[in-house]
């Protein structure tokens, strides 16, 4: 496995450059590459990729880590162009993969194991989920300690008005002008839920902070920086409450957005055989149970029992459908007009950070 | 029902004609039904575009800064209705500027905003794509012009759609033929059934039995069963006929040689030369009997055997009866006998009749023969042909004694002879009528003795 970067200026986006793993001389002409482009912690990814390499041992992947919205932009931007590198198109931001798809870049193929796909996580034959990802609520286990948990986002908008000096500035959400995933969410909750924008509103008056990803809001939970974070990716959430005790997760009962990660081969792709090869295996029983066992990722098979099984049995889980719906909150216009709102609403009395 | 080759099976023809029937029912309808499968499904999709069309424009309104819109969610999931199609939109200003949407999305030619819905299909980013678009005239704000929604989404499940009520269509109407020529079938069976009984019966029958096919025949086979049913009774008479006629054979023959060998014991016995020369005398006398029995007998085989084996020629009657007559008279010129011939045809050069030349020939030779055996020295023979209508009379007269006429049936029947003789001749007669078709009416000549008159039936034109 190799990990990339370059290719588009570097201000786009951070790139981890990477090499794992010794090439051992002779067999590493012979092997060919499979580049993946996707937006998911490469530390997630890697054990994928290695159980991959191990059953394909012809196959190098070479993997370059994006954001949700540079992935997005750097694909639409060489829609045309035959030497854009990819093979491979990973993301969770299903609208974005959406929009993708609907330009016609995909390529379309049947996967062995797409029986094993709920229909909800699929789309024309080209994309497929492969994880399952509900948003969490992170909190400090310390800071919580003696509060009732709140049950439904009436009720978490309740407590955080009703303790203003302990949410203060210590509230982190994403981003989501810069985050896709987040815009996502954000956007699916305007759709499950009326009362949405008042508790951005609550979450602007206690100061809210902003950030591009999953892990930066984790690592300030951790440290009591933040004491609770809103619509964390639950895959990763789970991953680090391993290695950061004060970390706890917890699942609002009203309703829980949950989405898939998706996948696609592009059409310009070198590689297709390979590519089909990757994606089958993310969603062979193998490649799922690697998920669930080696990975901090979520598999979508049911049939694979994971550790957030016994977390979410009871809880009303919003499965994002794929498909032209997604579209919706891509119109530039309403984009424009929902950030605005958004923006307005979380930054309030505030300029930009 | 044996199948042999160069055989017409009725069956298969009426299945053949009636399968070519179905298949071109089936191709029309299955064309029908595409192109009102593609309606159909273009109908039930359009209506998504319509509807997503219609809460779009009701979102579009004036701002200060000009026109803009605000695409519902639910338009794009009404649309996306129809799960695997992609889908494009753009709104539109009638100056061409875009307020949302992709930019480039192809417009038909001429296109004027008009509020009425205008569709089309092209291919647009490699697919085949159905477009909607649908203008609303905005108004306020000091502003007032067309604003444009395009919405355009490929064909997969239109075309699966269509695809699907064609195959259903098609199978339904699959199931239709085949069921039907299964009643086609079943319906040949059952009517070429009596047919089958019919062969049955004949194929079980005994060869000495000649009673009437029994079954109960619908209308189109009846006269078939009937015809059937005609030619067992003929054959059944003409076999009676055959059997009657060699044991009557077989005793005139074993009487004639009887009598021969009677004469010749006698002879043989005599002392006397005298007696005895009388005696040979006479046995002479019986063996012509004998040898003129055989000829008749012989003609009188040849005459069924030729009536079952060659067929009648087109002649010119006259022409026949000239040459037959001479040859007779040639035979004849020992006995002292006056022959004469005369026609009334007018232009019988013209007048032909379907003939068998031998057999005309056996009857007047055997008339001849009976009006020298009967009648006394001199001999008179007259033949006289005559035109009546569309008919041809031969008339052969004599003045022999002449047959009473309560006899003239008896006579015609074999070995009916009222004196000395066979008595075959005037059945001979009769067979070669038969064979000709021709009437044979017996009556008295102008001289005494007994007239025959042959009818035959004349032939037109020049065809045989």
């Amino acid at each position: 496995m190799k990990l990339l970067g370059g290719f588009v200026p570097a201000r786009w986006f951070g790139v981890i450059v990477l090499v794992v793993g010794l090439l051992s001389g002779s067999q590493a002409f012979a092997r060919v590459q499979l580049h993946v482009w996707s937006a998911t912690d490469t530390s997630a990814f890697e054990p994928i990729i290695k159980a991959f390499e191990e059953r394909y041992p012809d196959i190098e992947v070479v993997y370059r880590e994006f954001n949700t919205s540079e992935l997005y932009q750097v694909v639409m931007y060489n829609i045309d162009n035959p030497d854009m590198e990819a093979d491979v198109i990973i993301s969770p931001a299903m609208d974005l993969q959406v929009k993708l798809v609907n330009e016609g870049l995909a390529y379309q193929f049947e996967p062995e194991n797409a029986e094993a796909i709920p229909a909800w996580a699929k789309w024309r034959n080209e994309l497929y989920g492969f994880s399952f990802e509900p948003a969490a609520l992170v909190y400090n286990k310390q800071a919580f300690h003696g509060l009732t948990r709140p049950t439904s986002h009436t009720d978490l908008s309740s407590l955080v008005r009703d303790y203003p000096e302990m949410f203060r500035g210590k509230i982190g959400t994403y981003d989501i002008r810069k985050s896709g995933i987040g815009y996502f969410f954000a956007t699916q909750d305007a759709i499950q839920n009326n009362q949405s924008s008042r508790l951005i509103e609550t979450f602007g008056r206690a100061g809210a902070r902003l950030y591009c990803c999953s892990s930066e809001i984790l690592n300030r939970v951790a440290t009591g920086e933040l004491v609770l974070g809103y619509n964390v990716i639950s895959s990763y959430a789970i991953e680090a409450a391993k290695n950061l005790p004060e970390i706890g997760i917890y699942f609002l009962r009203d309703y829980t957005i949950a989405m898939s990660r998706t996948a696609f081969v592009p059409k310009t792709s070198q590689a297709k055989y390979e590519a089909q090869a990757f994606v089958n295996f993310l969603l062979s029983h193998e490649g799922q149970e690697v998920l669930a066992n080696q990975s901090a990722l979520i598999p979508i098979n049911q049939k694979v029992q994971t550790e957030l099984s016994p977390h979410i049995a009871d809880i009303p889980v919003f499965r994002v459908k794929l498909g032209i719906g997604l579209l919706g909150f891509q119109d530039q216009l309403k984009k424009k007009s929902f950030l605005e709102d958004w923006r307005s609403s979380i930054l309030w009395n505030r300029e930009d950070e | 029902m044996n199948k042999r080759v160069g055989h017409h099976s009725l069956r298969q023809r009426l299945l053949t004609s009636m399968a070519v029937g179905f298949a071109i029912i089936l191709v029309s309808i299955a064309i029908g039904i595409w192109s009102y499968a593609r309606d159909a499904a273009n109908h039930s999709y359009d209506r998504l575009l319509s509807g997503a069309a219609f809460a779009i424009l009701e979102r579009t309104l004036v701002t200060p800064t000009g026109p803009s819109v605000e695409i519902p969610y639910s338009a794009l999931e009404l649309i996306g209705l129809a799960e695997s199609d992609r889908v494009f939109y753009r709104i539109f200003t009638a100056n061409g500027e875009t307020l949302t949407g992709s930019e480039n999305l192809p417009l038909p030619e001429h296109y004027n905003p008009t509020d009425q819905p205008v569709f089309f299909d092209t291919h647009y980013s490699g697919e085949d794509v159905r477009f909607l678009l649908q203008g609303r005239f905005l108004a306020g704000a000091g502003y007032g012009d067309w604003v444009v929604v395009q919405i355009g989404q490929t064909r997969i499940a239109r075309d699966a759609f269509a695809r699907e009520m064609m195959i259903n269509a098609i199978a339904l109407l699959l199931l239709v033929t085949v069921i039907g020529l299964g009643f086609v079938w079943f319906g040949i069976n059952r009517a070429l059934s009596p047919l089958i009984g019919i062969e049955r019966q004949l194929r079980h029958r005994e060869p000495t039995d000649f009673s009437p096919i029994v079954i109960t025949p619908p209308r189109e086979v009846a006269s078939l069963t009937r015809s059937i049913n005609g030619l067992i009774l003929r054959h059944k008479k003409s076999l009676d006929n055959a059997q009657a006629f060699i044991a009557d054979v077989a005793h005139q023959t074993r009487t004639s040689l009887g009598a021969l060998q009677g004469l010749l014991e006698s002879a043989s016995r005599q002392a006397d030369v005298k007696q005895q020369q009388v005696r040979i005398a006479q046995a002479e006398e019986q063996t012509e009997r004998t040898i003129r029995l055989t000829n008749q007998l012989l003609s009188h085989a040849m005459i069924i055997h030729r009536a079952d084996n060659k067929p009648l020629e087109r002649k010119v009657f006259i022409d026949v009866v000239r040459t037959v007559f001479a040859e007779i008279i040639r035979d004849y010129l020992k006995y002292d006998t006056d022959f004469s011939i005369d026609s009334e045809l007018d232009g019988d050069e013209e007048t032909f009749v379907m003939l068998d030349e031998i057999g005309i020939r056996e009857a007047l030779r055997n008339l001849v023969d009976n009006t020298i055996k009967h009648g006394k020295a001199p001999h008179k023979i007259g033949i006289l042909v005559r035109k009546t209508g569309g008919k041809c009379l031969l008339i052969v007269d004599d003045n022999g004694p002449g047959i009473n006429e309560q006899m003239y049936a008896t006579v015609l029947e074999r070995f009916s002879s009222m004196s000395s003789g066979s008595g075959l001749g005037l059945s001979i007669v009769s067979a070669v009528a038969d064979r000709h078709h021709a009437e044979l009416r017996l009556g008295q000549s102008p001289d005494g003795g007994l007239r025959v008159e042959m009818v035959f039936p004349v032939v037109e034109g020049e065809q045989a």
